[in-house]
């Protein structure tokens, strides 16, 4: 890699790798769908690793991961324009997480609301209610993310919250 | 007093993100006034819904080809002819890190060959001759248990020795309704015919509830290759991505499916 030497590689290797679970997330809830998240997972630790270079070694790399990857999520969006609403289930985590039969079922169908949900909203307003909700960044953390005013962030963060709970409770 | 508390006021007190006065201020506010409260818990709510709702990734194990693209093990750059693939497979399947000759490929190739034969002759097609999980509606336990047992909760199939669970019910396109159920085996015998696995079951103008699909448990569909070289690590049961396609509408809640379950399905 340009500019970066042997030990720091490593060490920007292990980082990511350790973020893994989290971008894994992130990105599921961008897009509403297990496959469509690790296929855009595994394009911006790509694009991470041609890129590690410009990444300042003291600095979060969460926050710059979480940027690639909304942008690549954005970028994607705008090739393709029609997002399909497709949302299949992990089968195997909703095993482990809930053991008990009737918590399993709500939480399904809870699942497939919320997932729907999302994906009425656009997307910052579904990185925002990622990162802040979520992952739990300060609102002055997700603004440098996603490069937009803190002001912004409370406003918009404030309208997508509302909406998505609107639109899961109000089918019950 | 409450015109100035604005939703992104109420928004940061619950998130934590007001300095002591700003907090003081809400909590007086809210102390006598339920419309605030509401929002306090609109808000609170939002957030524990969605750290519930996406808290599966941070639990499950991370797929190992995106391990192995960041520790630079895979080849880069390069897309994996299919010799390579095949070779990589096979080597994986008998517990080999690298790729494996090619007369090892060959061998292992007739000796997978010759093996599925054997046990697709000894045991014929599982869908077609009136056996196999597609069977499951022929037994009267399936027929009785998938119409009256609620999702989340199990009835034993005891001539096939499986347990099934129906875990979601939906209005379908085609059918009236439709359940989404997992078989899970019980006892010790291995010879039945019903894998572990997870399908659905519609319901038939003839009153009958038909197995229209069925997947067991390890059949994972993968995705193709990258631009890049690389195996896409996304993975998608067959079985939801089907649910998906069939629904008409959200699934029924659990006191929708109650009320059909006692109706009898009218």
């Amino acid at each position: 890699m340009r500019g970066v030497d042997r030990g720091a590689e490593q060490e920007f290797r292990k980082e990511l790798v350790a973020l893994l679970p989290r971008l894994r997330r992130f990105a599921w809830s961008l897009t509403s769908d297990r496959t469509e998240a690790d296929d855009l997972v595994q394009a911006a630790c790509e694009r991470a690793l041609s890129h590690m270079h410009q990444w300042k070694p003291g600095t979060r790399l969460d926050s710059w991961m979480f940027r690639i990857l909304y942008n690549l999520m954005i970028d994607e969006t705008r090739r393709s324009r029609k997002k399909k609403v497709h949302m299949p289930l992990d089968e195997e985590l909703l095993a482990t997480a809930q053991s008990d039969g009737t918590r399993r079922m709500e939480a399904k169908v809870q699942l497939k609301q919320v997932l729907e949900a999302m994906m009425k909203l656009n997307p910052q307003e579904r990185a925002l209610l990622s990162l802040v909700c979520i992952e739990g960044m300060s609102y002055k953390e997700a603004a440098d993310t996603l490069g937009i005013p803190i002001g912004t962030v409370m406003s918009r963060l404030a309208r997508a919250r509302k909406k998505l709970y609107q639109m899961v409770k109000g089918k019950k | 007093m409450e015109k100035s508390i604005t939703d992104e006021l109420i928004m940061a007190y619950v998130d934590g993100e007001l300095e002591e006065d700003e907090r003081r201020l809400i909590e007086e506010a809210i102390k006598d006034d339920e419309h605030l409260r509401e929002k306090v818990r609109m808000f609170k709510e939002s957030s524990q819904m969605l750290q519930g709702v996406f808290d599966a990734p941070i639990r499950e194990e991370v797929p190992q080809q995106l391990i192995r693209l960041i520790e630079g093990s895979e080849k880069r750059n390069v897309a994996p002819g299919w010799w390579e693939r095949l070779t990589r497979s096979v080597g994986r399947f008998f517990g080999f890190q690298a790729p494996v000759p090619a007369f090892a490929v060959t061998a292992a190739c007739i000796l997978i060959a010759g093996l599925v034969a054997l046990i697709y002759f000894k045991s014929g097609p599982s869908q077609n001759n009136g056996t196999g999980p597609i069977a499951l509606s022929q037994f009267a336990d399936f027929q009785e248990g998938i119409s009256k047992t609620q999702s989340g909760a199990s009835f034993l199939i005891k001539e096939a020795k499986v347990k099934v669970t129906p875990v979601l019910t939906f209005k379908d396109k085609e059918f009236p309704y439709c359940r989404e159920f997992e078989v899970i085996p019980v006892g010790s015998d291995r010879s039945m015919e019903v894998p572990a696995g997870t399908g659905i079951a519609c319901l038939s103008q003839r009153n009958r509830w038909q197995v229209i699909t069925y997947v067991s448990i390890p059949k994972i569909k993968k995705k193709g290759v990258t631009q890049n070289g690389y195996e896409l690590a996304g993975r998608e049961n067959p079985v939801d991505a089907l649910v998906e396609k069939r629904r008409d509408g959200s699934p029924l809640s659990r006191d929708e499916e109650l009320e059909k379950i006692k109706s009898g399905w009218r």
